[in-house]
């Protein structure tokens, strides 16, 4: 084999190797033992030997010096550039300070006194005026049982389904008719327009659903017969909390029902709040591991509360026929009643019997809401809405055929606007516009008011449909779409232009100009 | 001009009504003072320092005697100031709805 018959050529080498280490101990280096064993003459071995010995003599020694050096000279370079540096930055922010602090004063100076870009606006985006229509929603199989309108749509959180309710506004007597909520996901690609995504049936006519702020699959659903129904649409049994006490329950329509802040805990904790034509304005815990709705606190609104009121009709209840929270302070909200009162309301309530004399047997003791009441509309109001941008407007219309712009300080209204004759049904402030809202009207029109503008252009009238619409939502989240339901049972989704989306910075101010109006001539 | 100085007259900069920020770039676009953020610093700097390069390019370009002597964009929310000058940029940031005017 190979190790065996070691040729001369080899055994010169590792001679040439054992004096070499020979050497190398004599150079007086500290490096011993190691390598002076000599070794038995296989290739392995020196191999290894070799590696050792490239290593020391090389590596070891000399970089490590060098290395050594070089680190000294890196700290004081360090040192010493860094204080030049620092003097010759310090010496330039001076001088730059000292030339150009004046001409950006001046600058910022000019600024806050021009008046050069006001009402300047650059349309980067061409004109594209005017509404769109992408989509036509049916829920054509329902439809077919049951002759139903839309009585309302609302967007879930998240801001891709819209969730619509389908009942009746016409009943005479007790409800026969079935009811059903659809939700339709129109970013879906493969949706049906005329078969929704969800379809869950009631056992009677819908009146009012509001979706979950937080979970985009839940929402409450109000009945025609005083029920509030809690949905999960992700479940198989999508019931998940009912109002489960007769005696707590409403006794008639349920109007308007809303997810709101706990007014009382500071929690993060979502009740239901639901207003009923038996004048009750109750607030649910959902407890859907209990399959239950708690009742939590309930108030009640009286003709008493009214500022004409007739001596026969007091301790009387007053239909709630609708209801807004303030966006900012989580306290109040205003009320609107079938009689045409118009309310400001607070959780801070007292107890009614203290106050009026009412007496029925409820399980609790129910409150006084009312803290203010305006001057009162002709006809039922069909809808209010809260500014989201002014702690202080409100918009109201009814069957008085106007939209009113209230100011929460004072009892007569700051603007109204009478667009055609026929009842008004649902009103709502634009998410994104501070000073644009839409209102539905009977006509089948849907009106977008723009506040900046003035005269004709104040109002864009869209024909929506033939016949009455009943219901609109803007998405809060993509506040471009703009959904409304109307009473032959279709859902329409609108695209509004860019104008009625980008914000303008002036238009706060133009919302304060209107709601300090009354103030300035005293 | 002390250190305090500086400080002084960045105070009183950016105490004008509406001042967000200021910052101040060195040539390679490094901010070596400010009074923003991080982050929002290193975006300024970088984006802004880039633009000014530019902006000057044009200027000179169109007339070689001439040169930028300020910068100023106005935008829906902010007027950005930059004020160039031979080896830094001093930029101020400013809302642009803080108008007395009106």
């Amino acid at each position: 084999m190979y190790f065996d018959d070691t040729s001369e050529e080899q055994k010169l080498f590792e001679d040439i190797q054992f004096k070499r280490r020979v050497q190398f101990v004599d150079d007086d280096n500290i490096i011993d033992i190691a390598v002076i064993p000599a070794p038995k003459f296989t290739e392995q071995l020196e191999a290894t030997d070799q590696a050792c010995q490239v290593n020391i003599q090389n590596e070891l020694k000399s970089s490590a010096a060098q290395t050594r050096s070089k680190k000294h000279k890196e700290i004081q370079t360090e040192n010493f550039d860094f204080d030049a540096e620092n003097n010759s930055d310090l010496k330039r922010v001076r001088k730059i300070f000292d030339k150009r602090a004046q001409i950006v004063e001046d600058a910022i100076l000019e600024n806050l006194n021009t008046n050069a870009f006001q009402n300047y606006d650059v349309d980067w985006y061409g004109d594209d005026s005017g509404i769109t229509n992408p989509f036509t929603l049916i829920n054509k199989q329902f439809l077919k049982e049951e002759e139903s309108q839309v009585v309302a749509v609302e967007w879930n959180s998240s801001g891709t389904t819209i969730f619509c309710g389908y009942g009746r506004f016409d009943h005479e007597s007790v409800c026969t008719h079935k009811g059903s909520v659809a939700t339709w996901n129109v970013d879906r690609l493969k949706m049906d327009p005329n078969k929704p995504d969800n379809l869950i049936e009631t056992p009677c006519c819908v009146s009012s659903i509001s979706t979950h702020p937080e979970h985009p699959a839940v929402v409450a659903v109000g009945l025609f017969n005083g029920e509030i129904h809690v949905y999960d649409t992700r479940q198989d049994d999508p019931l998940v909390a009912t109002v489960t006490d007769k005696k707590e329950m409403h006794t008639d329509e349920i109007t308007n029902v809303k997810w709101v802040k706990d007014p009382k805990a500071n929690k993060k904790k979502f009740m239901l709040l639901s207003c009923s034509k038996d004048g009750r304005i109750l607030i649910w815990n959902a407890l859907p591991t209990k399959n239950q709705l708690k009742l939590v606190d309930g108030y009640v609104m009286l003709n008493d509360f009214l500022p004409k009121r007739n001596i026969r009709s007091l301790g009387v209840e007053m239909a709630v026929s609708s209801f807004s929270m303030n966006k900012i302070d989580k306290e109040s909200f205003i009320a609107g009643c079938d009689s045409g009162g118009l309310f400001k309301c607070s959780f801070n309530g007292k107890n009614v019997k203290d106050l009026q004399k009412w007496e029925e047997a409820f399980p609790i003791d129910l409150k006084s809401p009312v803290e203010f009441a305006f001057d009162s509309l002709h006809g039922p109001i069909h809808s209010i809405s809260y500014s989201p941008f002014h702690r202080n407007l409100i918009l109201t219309c009814g069957t008085d055929s106007e939209i009113k712009l209230y100011s929460v300080l004072q009892s007569s209204c700051l603007m109204s606007f009478c667009p055609e004759n026929g009842y008004l049904y649902s009103v709502e402030w634009s998410p994104s516009r501070p000073c644009v809202f839409a209102c539905a009207s009977h006509n089948g029109n849907i009106l977008i008011y723009d506040l900046i503008e003035g005269g004709k252009d104040m109002c864009q009238i869209t024909k929506a449909s033939d016949s009455p619409i009943f219901a609109l939502s803007f998405n809060q989240q993509r506040s471009e779409y703009l959904a409304s339901g109307d009473r032959s049972g279709v859902v329409k989704i609108w695209k509004l232009s860019s104008n009625y989306t980008k914000t303008d910075s002036y238009e706060i101010k133009k919302l304060d100009e209107i709601s300090e109006k009354p103030f300035d001539k005293s | 001009m002390s250190v305090s100085e500086v400080e002084e007259t960045i105070k009183r900069i950016t105490g004008h009504k509406g001042v967000i920020g200021l910052i101040v770039v060195n040539s390679e676009g490094i901010p070596i003072k400010t009074t923003l953020d991080n982050s929002t610093t290193v975006q300024y700097a970088g984006l802004l320092h880039h633009l000014t390069a530019k902006a000057r390019s044009v200027v000179r370009d169109i007339d070689p005697q001439n040169d930028l002597t300020f910068l100023r964009i106005r935008s829906k929310k902010h007027e950005i100031m930059v004020a160039p000058d031979k080896e830094y940029l001093l930029i101020v940031i400013q809302s642009s709805d803080s108008n007395l005017a009106h």
